[in-house]
């Protein structure tokens, strides 16, 4: 009975989805505000539907109503409290509810509280967003129904993806999600510039708030993925290069390109119609990565969400391209740049376009890279693969150039290629930097790497980084230092500044900590009870293999007394292999002691299960991973602060000229 | 008299700021020195490779230095057959292992990196390797990165830089000696109305 309202509402937000459209559409080419609030009423009636369809999804799931299809397939009865309100989004249709009701709410939300000055695109805005959502309930009512109903019911359901039992699976895709749908707003924002045929005063405002909002979900919510990986599957890696990984990813880069064409925008006038560009591919990419997810198109280990819908989204990525490229071909010309002077040459601006170009390089690298074993097997029939060792041959130059592109590009200013300091402060910066670097070498072990590539990759990495990292501190330092050491002042309005610093070290941190992978060390031992293993100084006795029962788990557990040097580590390290009772595979639960320089990580890959008495471990000693951690913290800070800033976009290059 | 306190600044800022990084550094040195790897080289020297290294079994552990290098190199290029993104080496899947001990063992009949990864691709054709090999159609997928990282800077010095360079008479640009006669103008006009003024307050 309820399962019929859940579908029933979802099937009145279509209709008033598309009722918002039309009005939206209306209230532009009539002008008339009161159509526009009307659409806005259609799209708040459509979020508070939405959010009640999905409240009753989530009480299916605590009453353990298994007459609906989608409870019996992703829960049981012995699943936990927590993980039962996550197996919500455990499966395809669940996540596509979680996708829209997250879009229906941002959309409200944009559409509450718009600046004042943007009043005459909202109306676009409304229609946009309501036709990504028109679809998306299209879908929720045809071929991704979360309330089919399964009758008889059956007593106890199939029971929820094992490998989805993690803390981290409960955070990671409602962050990653948010990020996806949030950048609907500027996406749906450079539409209605289109479609306006302007860029008014308060765009860049709402757009950059949205897009920062939207891109520190993403980073975090991709990270998040990565940690999960990193403690759950088990191969002792965090990045894969996997195709739903390379298509978080690629939206991800867009967000990033845009945060940087938004800052030339606000300063200068310039790039105005990249901004447009890039703000709709993020968003068209965050779909796509969807659409190769979800439509199996790539099979992959989030092959759990496959369903056959793949065409269906394949006809609306095309209908979104198709509509957007016309309005833009069309309207695009109407927008012009600022008419400035002096720009380009050495300066800012210039190193600004060399980054947007260095991170739309990467992003075409991953997208040829994930999509090529689909191109290559349609035009020579021939299966190929592209994994790590293809990304890995690209992607360290782009870092590399990215690192520099931070230093010189923040160290310098707008219409000029002068350098407070002078370029000295470069040559002085690459001095400095030979003491950072030396001590992370140092105590990093990074000689320890025989590889002479994987060596030298380090060694500049790491020096390259120390010294961007320097750059942009001197930069602080010379900004506040004109305010005589205010820092508070200085902070209080620099949030944008000090947000993108915050970001930026986060950047360079982050690198530290990929090159970690160049000298990581591994080791399997097959070992009896009793015996012991070294590693990297490390000294584990192999002590009791148990067997406990944890939650709705059996686990087959190793307990490890680890020493280093005599000195003690951990006296009771578990690890072991988990069997959930609706699954016939074994899951790892790793064992991990983990420092800033390095991470001990043990997999068990085999016991002997007749004697109970021997088993096989993997040992990993993975450097520089709690750096990416802390890069990601610094990062997700940053873009939190940048959203503060009250300044950026406030008067954009354009109001001041049309002011004076 | 500002200025000259401003521009000292610099010099003593950057012996602060070098001073505070020595202090932080040999702090944290200090403390993550106890964590640090220091003191170990032994396993380092029998297994660090720059890559994992994996010696399992009786027959990786009978390789030397240099074969147990060349088993790493190879076994890195061969994907897991059965799972997404991950190489034999990372994965513990029976089939990877099958493959394993087959680079194993060839490696030990001293093949070449070349030649067993040819062995592998002559039975399980090219989707075996973990990147595709260069050549044929293959190479729009190596070429295209390298094309663009080559073509990008021109393609952008060609429409950013090159044409939006400044030209003087348009977009309303204007030559120096216009600005500077046009702001001599309105000097004219306010040196006048100040005489004007002064001329005033005089009466």
């Amino acid at each position: 009975m309820l399962a019929d309202l859940g579908f029933f509402l979802m099937w009145l937000c279509c209709l008033t989805t598309i009722y918002g459209v039309g009005a939206g559409i209306a209230a532009a080419r009539l002008r008339h505000r009161r159509l526009f609030q009307s659409s806005r009423m259609a799209q708040t009636v459509t979020m508070i539907m939405c959010a009640s369809a999905s409240l009753i999804l989530w009480y299916s799931f605590y009453q353990r109503d298994y007459s609906l299809f989608y409870v019996a397939k992703n829960s049981s009865n012995d699943l936990p409290r927590l993980y039962t309100f996550t197996a919500f989004w455990s499966s395809l249709e669940g996540s596509h509810l979680l996708w829209t009701l997250l879009l229906s709410v941002f959309s409200s939300l944009a559409l509450w509280t718009y600046a004042r000055d943007n009043e005459h695109i909202m109306p676009y805005v409304a229609a946009s967003l309501q036709a990504v959502l028109a679809w998306m309930f299209y879908l929720l009512i045809t071929h991704s129904d979360p309330f089919v109903l399964s009758l008889p019911a059956r007593s106890n359901g199939n029971g929820m993806n094992a490998l989805l039992q993690n803390p981290y699976m409960a955070i990671h895709p409602p962050t990653l999600f948010i990020g996806y749908t949030a950048l609907a707003i500027p996406a749906a924002y450079s539409v209605a510039a289109l479609g306006y045929g302007d860029i008014t005063e308060g765009w860049l405002r709402s757009a950059r708030r949205w897009t920062l909002f939207a891109w520190s979900a993403l980073t975090a919510g991709i990270i998040l993925g990565g940690h999960w990986a990193y403690i759950e599957l088990g191969w002792a890696g965090y990045w894969a290069w996997d195709p739903v990984e390379n298509s978080s990813l690629i939206p991800w880069i867009f967000a990033t390109a845009l945060l940087h064409s938004l800052v030339v925008q606000d300063k200068l006038g310039q790039l105005k119609r990249l901004t447009l560009i890039l703000a709709f591919l993020g968003f068209f990419f965050s779909f796509f990565g969807t659409f190769i997810t979800r439509s199996g198109i790539i099979s992959s280990v989030h092959s759990f969400a496959e369903s056959p819908i793949g065409p269906n989204y394949l006809y609306f990525l095309a209908a979104m391209l198709t509509t957007v490229a016309a309005l833009y071909a069309v309207r695009a010309p109407s927008i012009v740049p600022a008419e400035t002077g002096k720009v380009w040459g050495v300066s800012k601006e210039s190193a600004l376009i060399i980054t947007q170009f260095l991170l739309l390089t990467l992003a075409v690298i991953v997208c040829v890279g994930t999509l090529y074993p689909i191109v290559s097997e349609a035009v020579t029939s021939e299966r190929t693969t592209v994994q790590a060792p293809y990304f890995n041959t690209f992607a360290p130059w782009i870092g590399l150039g990215l690192v520099v592109a931070v230093a010189l590009g923040n160290l310098m200013r707008y219409h000029s290629g002068k350098i407070p300091g002078g370029w000295r402060v470069v040559g002085v910066a690459a001095a400095v930097a030979l003491l950072p670097a030396g001590w992370f070498i140092y105590l990093g072990g990074v000689f320890g790497t025989e590889r002479p590539f994987a060596l030298g990759a380090q060694l500049v990495g790491i020096y390259l980084s120390m010294w961007s990292a320097i750059c942009l501190s001197w930069d602080l330092w010379v900004r506040v230092r004109d305010l005589r050491f205010k820092w508070g002042y200085f902070f209080k309005h620099n949030l944008a500044y000090c947000g993108a610093y915050l970001a930026h070290i986060g950047l360079l941190v982050a690198i530290l900590g990929f090159l970690g992978n160049y000298r990581g060390l591994a080791k399997v031992a097959t070992l009896k009870v009793g015996e012991s293993t070294e590693l990297f100084g490390y000294d584990l006795r192999f002590a009791d293999l148990k067997v406990t029962q944890k939650a709705n788990a059996t686990n087959y557990e190793g307990h490890f007394h680890v020493e280093r040097q005599g000195r003690l580590i951990a006296d009771d390290l578990i690890v072991a292999r988990s069997k959930y009772p609706t699954s016939s595979e074994l899951h790892h639960e790793i064992g991990l002691f983990s420092t800033l320089w390095h991470d001990l990580y043990v997999t068990m890959s085999d016991f002997d299960k007749n004697t109970g008495k021997s088993a096989t471990f993997e040992l990993h000693v993975n450097p520089t991973v709690r750096l990416v951690w802390i890069a990601t913290f610094l990062m997700v800070l940053g873009g939190i602060i940048g959203i503060f800033d009250r300044h950026r976009g406030a008067r954009s290059r354009d109001a001041i000229r049309s002011a004076a | 008299m500002r200025a000259a306190q401003v521009s000292a600044f610099r010099p003593s800022g950057l012996v602060g700021l070098m001073t505070c990084l020595l202090f932080v550094l040999s702090v944290v040195a200090v403390h993550a020195r106890a964590e640090g790897p220091g003191v170990d080289k032994t396993s380092g020297s029998a297994a660090a490779g720059g890559e994992k290294v994996n010696h399992d079994d009786k027959l990786a552990g009978a390789l030397d230095k240099d074969k147990q290098r060349s088993y790493l190199d190879t076994a890195t290029e061969l994907r897991c057959p059965t799972c997404t993104g991950l190489s034999v080496l990372e994965s513990d899947a029976p089939f990877s292992v099958q493959i394993k001990n087959l680079v194993k063992e060839q490696v030990a009949q001293g093949k070449s990196k070349d030649e067993i990864l040819k062995y592998f691709t002559e039975r399980y054709g090219p989707w075996i390797l973990r990147s595709p090999p260069k050549e044929g159609f293959n190479l729009v997928a190596w070429g295209a990165p390298i094309a663009l990282l080559i073509a990008g800077p021109l393609l952008v010095w060609f429409f950013v830089w090159r044409r939006q360079q400044v030209v003087v008479g348009r977009q309303g640009v204007r030559p120096t000696e216009v600005i500077v006669e046009e702001l001599e103008q309105r000097l004219a006009v306010l040196r006048q109305k100040h005489q004007g003024r002064q001329a005033g307050e005089q009466l």
